[in-house]
């Protein structure tokens, strides 16, 4: 008997792992072609873009991720966020084998990140933070990226955060005013994402636009849709025919679908379908799918398409909607296709926590395009500004003082890391133009070429003067109070700004440095 | 190898057991024999093995095998459109293909290395120029056998037909444009063409020729180098024009149109006054074709070949369609042909003023405006040729053995003609591969190729960002014959080349993902087994030489004062390596590796940040006090002496 309760507790253990490996295996196949498809209750009204930075409003209770194997069987499904009430915002790996989305166990517990298996197996929750998380995507080696903001607070701030694949080692990397969002992976490594604006700059009120990051938050670049009026430029994604495509919309209105070249992404912009369009993706072989809006005049007229583009090989005419499933039971709110695509590259990381400053070089603060900016050849003094606080009140500017410019335009600096800054710069008949916010991670080296140049242009191969000389320091002590809201100390630069002595500008060899 | 290296094992055995026993009293005698050998009492951290370790001078050949491969380059099609033919630089052979057939159907050998291919206006000669064998072999067409070979000393890269019997030929060490008359009638004409002269290109009645240098004039820090465009006479021989190509470089073809009325060439434009914080939106390098006309006060207006977000690295082989409508430009970093509407690019060239021509040169929006199509290729296409019917375009691919065949009209790969290569890939061929591909950069912008065309250097200085900007600028050392000369860089910190070219690199300069442990070991092979430029020494006085060499090796100076060991150019520059592989001060703020000086000559500028622009501002500039070894002693004809006995190396 001994014998007997010996081998079994050798061959039981033995067993239940090789039936485990072989279901492991069996789950981890792709189901290349199958539809993950977000449902919310018929009864709900799916939300237009201007409620992106709101996900109660987005996934009502009942919403939730399924598996459809055959898009004319909508009432045969599995679903993906099992036990969740509420769940949306899906993003399949690279080996298509898992999804990651956004989930709530309860009102109470607020919006998080699960993943779950393509095999069936339960979500499990792989972020743990207090704060509500949306909208995750995938980045190389299973790495993840989201937006979080922090809970109950009104309106919110929602930035963008990286983790591990196991959600660890969270790390915040945008630092702008303004809410970062929808962020998805680029082939070459960077990430789009969409971002508020202030008014100004041609935005006669605040807006979203389109913008590239790296993944640790270095690099900060405008990508398209910077000047434009429509407040809303959501869910950017990339085709495997060199394009993005976006949803734009007004305040509260449905969204259409619009794209842009990689190629020319500031001036190639173009809507490609007039139907309202609540979430479209990228298909495997060519092709968008999308989840369009019911019409009103037929509520039961929404539904999952397919949208031919021009260079698919036998498919429908390029731009005709072709209905692939609906579901009188729910509106289908975004829809993607399993496939295993090409993960983009692991970019290495330029950020130095050893330090609290990053190095800012411009090499003619006087190259502009002279439509968004000051005028070309007009002398100008230029200031530097900044927030105390990511996501603090626009209002409560810091000045940080005068940017010191060499005779050729260019200037030299070392800022605060990880702050909100912007360039304000002052012509001669007083007229102010200011910058976007933006922000440096902890030393990062950035150089503009210009300030409101044109985006399309390389720099001149010159000799920059700023450069004969070390980083002129603009330095802040930034204290971090108790009540956790920081204020400013100002330096001598702010000093003088404050107390409106005159700025060195274009041309000044006093003050330069 | 010597016998003073030899010997270095057993010194090896003997120093150990020495400090075995003495202890202290070893380390103490190491310092002493240090500095007998050196003059100098700060050098740390090294051992015996740093100098007693066997090695030997860097090989003036590759130490690949590279027979296996063909490796195509220049090609030409006969004006009967029947044959085309191939110049394989590492099969060393002339390869006739039957355009028909997609066949190989003759080899005839030539000489090492063949490059530019040209064949007569009436198909009946090919001229091959040989760089390594220094020879234009000329090979008769009807019987596929070489009739004559045509010394040309000092690197032949390329060679055109300017008359059925007369030859331009570009020399890139002599860095000059030949002109050879085939029947003898008149001596060769040698005409300056700038930096490493590459591409020779001429119009259809060979009235005017045009020379391409590939890399830069050295310049002070605050003048802008460019590689120069040289228009030649075809008829009287005579230069009509020279033409700085500024802030661009690495040209490999040029293309005189029928007419002779412009001149079209590829070329990478460099930034490298900028800081290389970034190397997106072309801060550091892009690719253009740059647009000539020939007459004395034409327009040069530089066209890019880039866009925003993707770059078509090394822009190397260029052709036109028969009536000048379309270009087709080669990027070799990207493995695309770049399809140019040139009717549009020259009605675009006519309305520009001339802020409009300065500007376009760094527009990254321009392209839509004129580039048509992008052709993807096997690895590294390098030299083009067109069908006399302009029906076909053919693509050297250079690392894949293959010669790719392109329908004009729809733009599209028919087919590819296999030259026979071997297939299987050596690790130094798949580093080869590594070297020439800019994809492992951020958006394609560059390649290692990109600053070490064929392993050399481009001859500029740099500002890195990983010291900080602004504060130091370096210049590119060359790759050629470094295997055994750790460390690198010039801070000498990396131990190894896999170090140099590791995660660091990446993150500094390429700004993307690190080159995968397999590739990077290939890229190490690759490295290591490129082999120094052929000796020169042929070419300058023996006797200048001789009294050079005795010059370097001296221990006293001209008043018989004994040098003190520390200040002997033999001391630090020891042969065979001719460096020591320790820093030294030089009197230039700093210690730095020691570079070694094989192939020396080829590669100004000189010292760390390329401040010296020639060998002889090293001494007559740069080290007044003699702190680059004992020199103010020498007069004019030493200096000159030493300076030959250098270019030897």
């Amino acid at each position: 008997v001994r014998a007997g309760l010996l081998s079994l507790a050798l061959i039981l253990p033995v067993t239940i792992l090789t039936l485990a490996c072989i279901l492991s295996a069996a789950g981890g196949q792709v189901q290349e072609g199958a539809l993950i498809v977000t449902q919310i209750p018929a009864a709900a009204q799916p939300a237009w873009p201007g409620d992106r930075l709101d996900p109660d409003r987005r996934y009502p209770d009942g919403s939730r991720i399924v598996v459809v194997a055959d898009p004319e069987r909508p009432d045969q499904v599995r679903v993906l966020s099992q036990g969740l009430p509420r769940a949306g915002a899906p993003s399949l790996s690279f080996d298509g084998r898992r999804v990651v989305f956004t989930g709530s166990r309860s009102r109470q517990t607020g919006w998080t990140l699960f993943e779950a298996g393509m095999d069936g197996r339960r979500p499990v929750q792989i972020l743990k933070l207090e704060k509500d998380c949306i909208d995750p995507a995938y980045l190389a080696h299973g790495r993840l990226i989201f937006t979080c903001a922090e809970r109950g607070n009104n309106p919110r701030t929602w930035s963008l955060h990286t983790a591990s694949a196991t959600g660890q080692e969270v790390a915040r990397i945008t630092f702008g005013p303004g809410s970062a969002f929808d962020p998805t992976p680029l082939a070459d490594g960077r990430i789009l994402f969409a971002m508020q604006q202030e008014a100004g700059a041609g935005r006669p009120r605040p807006a979203t636009a389109l913008f590239t990051i790296n993944a640790d938050g270095t690099m900060l670049a405008p990508y398209t849709g910077s000047h434009d009026e429509d407040p809303w430029k959501v869910r950017p994604r990339a085709t495997a025919d060199g394009g993005v495509i976006f949803i734009s919309a007004g305040s509260a209105s449905p969204g259409h679908l619009e794209r842009v070249e990689m190629s020319r992404p500031m001036a190639t912009r173009r809507q490609i379908h007039d139907r309202a369009v609540l979430a479209a993706e990228a298909l495997p072989g060519g092709g968008l799918l999308i989840a369009a809006a019911p019409e009103s005049d037929d509520p039961e007229s929404g539904g999952l398409f397919r949208l031919s583009s021009p260079d698919e090989a036998g498919s429908a005419p390029a731009g005709m909607m072709t209905p692939l499933m609906s579901d009188p039971d729910h509106h289908l709110v975004e829809a993607l296709m399993v496939a295993v695509t090409p993960a983009p590259p692991e970019r290495p990381s330029a950020v130095n926590h050893e330090t609290d400053t990053a190095t800012l070089v411009c090499y003619d603060a006087g190259r502009t395009d002279g439509r968004h900016g000051r005028a070309s050849g007009q002398p100008f003094k230029l200031v530097a500004e900044m927030l105390a606080r990511p996501g603090a009140d626009p209002g409560q500017v810091i000045a940080l003082g005068p940017v010191p410019m060499a005779a050729d335009g260019s200037f030299h600096i070392e800022v605060p890391a990880d702050r909100p800054l912007r360039m304000v710069s002052q012509d001669s008949a007083g007229r102010q133009t200011r910058s976007e916010w933006f922000w440096l991670r902890p030393g990062e080296v950035r150089a503009c070429f210009g300030c409101h140049e044109s985006r399309e242009t390389a720099p001149p191969n010159r000799v920059v003067q700023a450069l004969a000389t070390p980083a002129e320091s603009l330095p802040v002590k930034i204290q971090v109070a108790t009540d956790d809201t920081q204020h400013a100390e100002t330096s001598d630069a702010m000093r003088r700004a404050q107390a409106g002595e005159d700025m060195p500008h274009a041309g000044d060899t006093g003050d330069t440095p | 190898m010597t016998w003073r290296h030899r010997r270095g094992p057993l010194v090896v055995v003997a120093t150990l057991a020495l400090a075995l026993l003495l202890g202290t009293g070893g380390r103490a005698a190491f310092r002493a024999h240090l500095l007998a050998r050196t003059g100098r009492d700060d050098i740390k951290g090294i051992t015996c093995l740093h100098c007693h370790l066997p090695v030997s001078a860097p090989a003036t050949r590759s130490t690949a095998d590279t027979s296996d491969y063909v490796s195509p380059r220049g090609l030409v099609v006969a004006p009967d459109g029947r044959h085309l033919y191939v110049a394989a630089s590492d099969g060393n052979e002339i390869l006739r293909i039957d355009l028909k057939t997609s066949l190989v159907t003759g080899r005839v050998a030539v000489g090492t290395r063949p490059l530019g291919l040209a064949i007569s206006p009436d198909g009946s000669l090919l001229a091959a120029a040989c760089q390594v064998a220094d020879e234009i072999v000329l090979v008769a067409t009807d019987s596929f056998a070489v009739t004559r070979r045509l010394p040309s000393p000092s690197g032949p890269a390329d060679v055109t037909f300017i008359a059925p019997r007369r030859l331009a030929v570009t020399h890139g060490d002599s860095r000059d444009l030949t002109l050879i008359d085939l029947d003898g009638t008149a001596p060769p004409r040698r005409l300056p063409a700038g930096q490493e002269p590459f591409a020779v290109g001429a119009s259809a009645d060979g009235k005017v020729v045009a020379a391409m240098s590939r890399v830069v004039k050295p310049t002070p820090d605050d003048v802008m180098p460019g590689s120069l465009l040289t228009l030649v006479d075809g008829d009287s021989g005579r230069i009509r024009r020279q033409h700085l190509l500024r802030s661009s470089h690495l040209s490999e073809d040029v293309v005189v149109s029928a007419d002779g009325s412009f001149v079209l060439v590829p070329v990478v434009r460099f930034r490298h006054f900028l800081p290389t914080t970034q190397v997106a939106r072309g801060a550091v390098m892009t690719s253009a074709l740059t647009y000539l006309e020939t007459e004395p006060d034409g327009a040069a207006i530089t066209f890019p070949l880039d866009e925003v977000n993707a770059y078509f690295a090394d822009p190397s082989g260029l052709i036109l369609t028969p009536d000048e409508t379309l270009a087709f430009v080669a990027s070799g970093g990207t493995d695309v042909i770049t399809v140019v509407d040139l009717t549009a690019l020259r009605a675009l060239a006519a309305g520009l003023d001339s802020s409009g021509r300065e500007a376009i040169a760094d527009d990254l929006g321009a392209f839509h405006r004129y580039v048509v199509a992008r052709i993807p290729t096997g690895a590294n296409p390098r030299d083009l040729a067109v069908t006399p019917d302009g029906k076909t375009l053919l693509v050297s691919e250079h690392l894949e053995d293959t010669v790719a065949v392109i329908d004009i009209p729809t733009l599209a790969v028919t087919h590819r003609i296999d030259l026979g290569g071997t297939p299987q890939l050596s690790a130094i061929r798949r580093g080869a591969r590594v070297f020439h591909d800019a994809t492992g950069t951020f958006q394609g912008e560059f390649s290692c190729r990109s600053c070490h065309p064929d392993g050399h250097t481009d001859g500029l200085t740099w500002d890195f960002e990983i010291d900080g900007v602004g504060l130091e600028r370096l210049e590119t050392r060359s790759l050629r014959g470094i295997r055994d000369t750790a460390p690198f860089k010039w801070s000498g910190k990396n131990p190894d080349i896999k170090t140099q070219c590791g995660r660091r690199f990446s993150r500094v300069l390429m700004r993307s993902a690190p080159f995968p442990p397999q590739q990077l070991a290939d890229l190490v092979a690759y490295i290591e087994s490129l082999p120094m430029p052929p000796r020169r020494a042929d070419l300058l006085d023996p006797e200048s030489v001789e009294r050079g060499r005795i010059l370097f090796f001296r221990s006293a100076d001209n008043d018989g004062e004994a040098i003190p060991k520390v200040q002997r150019c033999d001391t630090c520059h020891r042969p065979p390596l001719f460096t020591d592989r320790l820093k030294a001060d030089v009197g230039t703020h700093g210690k730095f590796d020691t570079p070694h000086l094989a192939g020396v000559g080829m590669s100004p500028p000189y010292l760390h940040d390329g401040r010296a622009l020639s060998l002889e501002e090293i001494w007559t500039i740069y080290s007044p006090e003699d702190t680059h070894g004992v020199t103010n002693d020498l007069d004019k004809v030493q200096l000159n002496d030493l300076i030959l006995y250098l270019r030897t190396l």
